[in-house]
């Protein structure tokens, strides 16, 4: 490197867009410009995507993480992370990135039918070419063009199925045999259709009907007379009962509505000319803007909507009957989820996210010498006083307020991680061992990740120009009003932000079975399923992760259940010590009564003769004293991430406007990161944290280049 | 003190239409080339094409739904076979060649419309100007009678769907897309009578900022989308 003296980067908040500016800024082609300090509240890094390793090294995560097959620049990020590593396949079962991410191609959705029961609906997408994270094909340009390209071959494809078969035949053409077990069949079909006025279940009926009367003579008496006596005696009250209509097409018609109102949308709202792109139509709830374009209300209240309600916790206030989420970004989200995937349409990771994500990137880091000081809280972001800066100097940070939670003892290098088969993994609690007076602050139960436990062993003061010179602002959105104090009482535009772009508290919790998904009465493939009832919208099968685990005698199934958590009506402040318990306890009740009420539906076999759930299924892993009925479940995993850092960012209509960008220039030492920032993909996710951390890193060091986040230039 | 600073940046904002990326460099846009017509000569065809293929789409639903229903009572008379083989013959090829017809224009509109035959050069906005008006499907509308009180040159467009005139309608508070402006909440709806067309009263406060206003109209019995209204204000006398 040069002569001059590195510049020191403050990195406060070790997740997702705080370790990718880390991994931007310390790459060795720098050649040592910037000298990094990851500061970090607790004892782990991964903010909301931290996990821990518990009794019988069970994976205990925040809550439920996909990675998505377009998620290019995070999946970028870890192939290069794990390449760096360098991992021994001989001595660490997930030494390549392949071996932490897994392709998966089923995903579902729950629809509530009119029974009162939930009828699942299953997509499988096709494996196309490539790998997340390989380089961008020469030539791809994401263009409204292209999309509306992409959607007419959608159309095609969809408006094919619709024809499949004899449904399709023109007139003249013959029709073709069928048993009569089959036509039996399509008869029962075309009596569930009711008059469903939509083009898929009514050409259906037709085209039934066109195999069924015009070929007559084909079937015996028996056939015929049978179908005229179900119409004679059952058409009318079926006809009349619509709702209950053949499920399989009403997708498919869904889908189609949806695509349609999307294009015409795009052609009505200019999209394919605004330099705004899908940002010009923030301001629309997603549902309203299809609704606008000519979707029909079925469609925008079917069961794929709410999945991708649900997938983004998209409720304001955590309100079931409150769903919003900007049209820009929905309609920019399902774009690079449909069209852009590459291998796989989401990934699934292969142990706890911290093990497979925050471990790796820890260590590689390490390896490039930058500095993370575990167990340092932020409290204050102090600007310099406006009385001392020079008339047209913009104003900077002057110093970071933190709190020291805990001291390492002394002459050791606080070492974080544990191993667990081989593996190395964060723990669900603090490696008390190597802390000054470790035991007694276990005695006192304190509390790292807490924003109510403000303990602390002294305060610590870092001053721009002795400490750091760069600051990165990395922490969750929920905390900005409260560590940036200052700034949000000076700045305009960050109260704007502060007051407009809302985040949400969210709840999970995770069951160890004696059986699996299939012997619990699940008939279907592995898979996520979303858009079922609340409190808990989303259940995932985790069984894979089992083997990573380390019971005596190992679970058969492994479920993780999420969702959006109501705040409770009372203020969250910071002296309202006892919210988090209560909230916890919240999602316990909520977890409970779901498992009693609701789970038949996904597991039928789950419950007993009185219908309530089966708790000697839960598998104990011995931490607390052995308990029977529903007393069970407090040896499960169930957590609210009601912490200010670990609340959920919406993508509220109309809020993209009041997002702050890491590439913005208002203060000239700090730039911010995470996935509330104006990144390109304004959407709570691990890809918009890792392009935001992405831009902080171009904003400090002007690489990488705009052009090579991929999705930044993206309508 | 001097401290360190960032770099000042070359630019802070992602680009999210190519056509920007690119113009002046490769002449190539994300609408394809230009067209050969006169500026705003694809005006006339886009409308054509929009109000074409929502009057089939409305066309296919409405055969669909009379012919299902008329089949059906058919059925439930127990007179199945007599004329009803020709019947289905003939509605099954009425559906197909409107199905044809609503996906023929629908895929050849996004063709042409993407590769740029169609794109109106005029409405292209530049900066951070507010987004277009959404363009009214010609064809669809039923009369309204707009009545407006402003203080400044206001422009209004009105996308009632068919069938809707008697309905008892609300108006949402029109928005702008910049969310800094207010909301333009003095509309209102008055339905039509068997004399009269219904009317649309908008009034626009002399503190309203210009800029183009979109709101929706909503069944208040059903609350279920009616149309759109666009309000257009602006300062300039």
């Amino acid at each position: 490197m040069s002569d001059q003296r590195p510049i020191r980067v403050a990195i406060v908040g070790g997740g997702c867009a705080g370790m990718t500016a880390a991994f931007e800024l310390s790459r060795p082609e720098h050649r040592g410009r910037y000298a990094v300090t990851v500061y970090q509240s607790g004892w782990r890094l991964g903010g909301k995507g931290a996990s821990g390793r518990g009794p019988a090294g069970r994976i205990e995560e925040h809550g439920l993480h996909f990675w998505m097959g377009f998620y290019d620049n995070a999946f970028r990020l870890m192939r290069e992370c794990y390449a760096e590593l360098g991992r021994d396949p001989a001595r660490c079962p997930i030494a390549d990135w392949r071996d932490a991410f897994a392709p998966a191609e089923t995903i579902g959705v729950t629809e509530r039918t009119a029974d009162g029961g939930w009828l699942p609906w299953f997509g499988n997408l096709p494996r196309p070419a490539g790998l997340p994270g390989d380089p961008v094909p020469p030539g791809l340009r994401w263009t409204m063009a292209e999309y509306a390209r992409r959607i007419v071959d959608l159309l095609r494809t969809l408006v094919g199925s619709l024809r499949s078969h004899e449904h399709d035949r023109m007139p003249g053409a013959p029709p073709s045999p069928a048993s009569n077990e089959t036509v039996l069949d399509r008869i029962a079909r075309f009596l569930r259709y009711g008059e469903l006025a939509t083009l898929a279940a009514l050409a259906e009926a037709v085209a039934l009907l066109e195999v069924v009367m015009g070929s007559v003579a084909q079937y015996s008496d028996n056939v015929v007379l049978r179908f005229l006596d179900a119409v004679a005696t059952g058409a009318r009250g079926q006809l009349e009962a619509a709702a209950a209509t053949d499920p399989e097409l009403r997708r498919l018609w869904t889908l189609i509505d949806v695509a349609l109102a999307s294009l015409r949308g795009m052609v009505r709202f200019g999209l394919f000319t605004d330099p705004r792109g899908f940002d010009a139509i923030d301001e629309y709830d997603c549902r309203e803007w299809l609704l606008l374009n000519g979707a029909s209300p079925q469609s925008v209240h079917s069961a794929y909507m709410r999945g991708l309600y649900d997938l983004v916790f998209a409720y304001e206030d955590a309100d079931p009957q409150k769903p919003r989420t900007s049209a820009g970004q929905a309609l920019r989200g399902m774009a690079r989820a449909f069209f852009d995937y590459r291998g796989a349409f989401f990934w699934t990771m292969q142990a706890g996210m911290g093990d497979v994500v925050f471990a790796p990137l820890y260590e590689v880091l390490q390896a490039r010498g930058v500095r993370f000081e575990f167990f340092h809280r932020l409290e204050n972001v102090r600007l310099v006083d406006p009385s001392r800066q020079a008339p047209g100097e913009t104003p900077y940070v002057e110093a970071l307020e933190l709190d020291v939670q805990a001291e390492v003892l002394p002459g050791r290098t606080y070492a974080p991680l544990v191993d667990v088969g081989g593996l190395p993994c964060w723990p669900s609690e603090p490696r008390w061992d190597q802390l000054v007076e470790g035991d007694r602050l276990r005695r006192e139960a304190w509390d790292f990740e807490s924003f109510w436990d403000r303990r602390r062993v002294r305060p610590r003061t870092l001053w721009v120009g002795d400490d750091f010179d760069l600051v990165v602002l990395a922490v969750g959105l929920g905390a900005v009003p409260h560590v940036c104090r200052e700034i949000v009482a000076r700045d305009a535009r960050w109260r704007a932000m502060v007051d407009h772009v809302k985040t949400v508290a969210t709840q999970s919790f995770q069951l160890w079975l004696k059986s699996d998904a299939r012997a619990l009465g699940w008939p279907h493939p592995t898979t996520a399923v979303s858009g079922f009832v609340e409190p808990f919208d989303t259940w995932a099968d985790m069984t894979h992760l089992i083997p990573r685990e380390q019971w005596p005698e190992a679970p058969r199934g492994l479920a993780y259940f999420c969702s959006a958590l109501p705040d409770l009506p009372r203020p969250a402040d910071r002296g309202a010590t006892d919210y988090p318990g209560a909230q916890r306890e919240q999602v316990r009740r909520n977890a409970v009564e779901f498992l009693d009420t609701h789970v038949r539906h996904l597991w039928p076999g789950a419950t007993n003769d009185t219908g309530a759930f089966r708790w000697d299924l839960l598998v104990d892993p011995g931490v607390v004293p052995p308990a029977a009925g529903a007393a069970r479940f407090g040896s499960q995993f169930w957590k609210a991430n009601v912490d200010p850092s670990d609340r959920y960012t919406l993508s509220l209509p109309g809020s993209s406007a009041y997002r702050i960008s890491p590439l913005d220039e208002t203060y000239d030492n700090l730039t911010v990161a995470g996935d509330w920032t104006a990144c390109g993909f304004n959407a709570g996710c691990v890809e918009a944290a890792v392009m935001s951390g992405r831009l902080a890193a171009h904003a400090i060091a002007a690489v990488p280049a705009l052009e090579d986040i991929v999705g930044f230039d993206h309508p | 003190m001097d401290h360190v600073k960032r770099p000042k940046l070359v630019r802070t904002q992602p680009i999210r239409r190519w056509a920007t990326l690119f113009e002046g460099a490769t002449g190539q846009t994300d609408a394809g080339p230009a067209p050969d017509g006169a500026p705003g000569a694809g005006d006339a065809t886009l409308g054509d094409m929009l109000s074409r293929s929502v009057q089939i789409g409305y066309r296919v639903v409405d055969e669909y739904v009379r012919q299902g229903q008329k089949a059906a009572a058919r059925l439930s008379r127990g007179t199945p076979t007599e004329g009803l083989a020709g019947d289905v013959q003939d509605f099954n090829l009425r559906l197909m060649q409107h199905t044809s017809e609503l996906f023929g224009v629908w895929f050849d509109f996004v063709d042409r419309y993407v590769a740029g035959g169609l794109v109106p050069r005029a409405a292209a906005p530049s900066g951070n100007g507010a987004a277009p008006a959404p363009v009214p499907p010609a064809g669809t509308s039923t009369p309204v009678r707009v009545h407006v009180v402003s203080p400044w040159p206001t422009e209004v467009t009105v996308d009632l769907r068919p069938g809707t005139s008697g309905a008892t309608l609300v108006v949402q508070a029109l928005r702008a897309v910049e969310p800094e402006k207010p909301r333009l909440d003095g509309v209102r709806f008055e339905p039509g009578t068997a004399d009269a067309p219904p009317q649309l009263r908008v009034r626009v406060p002399a503190t309203q900022p210009p800029g183009v206003y979109h709101g929706l109209l909503v069944d208040a019995a059903t609350s279920v989308p009616a149309g759109t209204v666009s309000v257009r204000v602006s300062h300039d006398e």
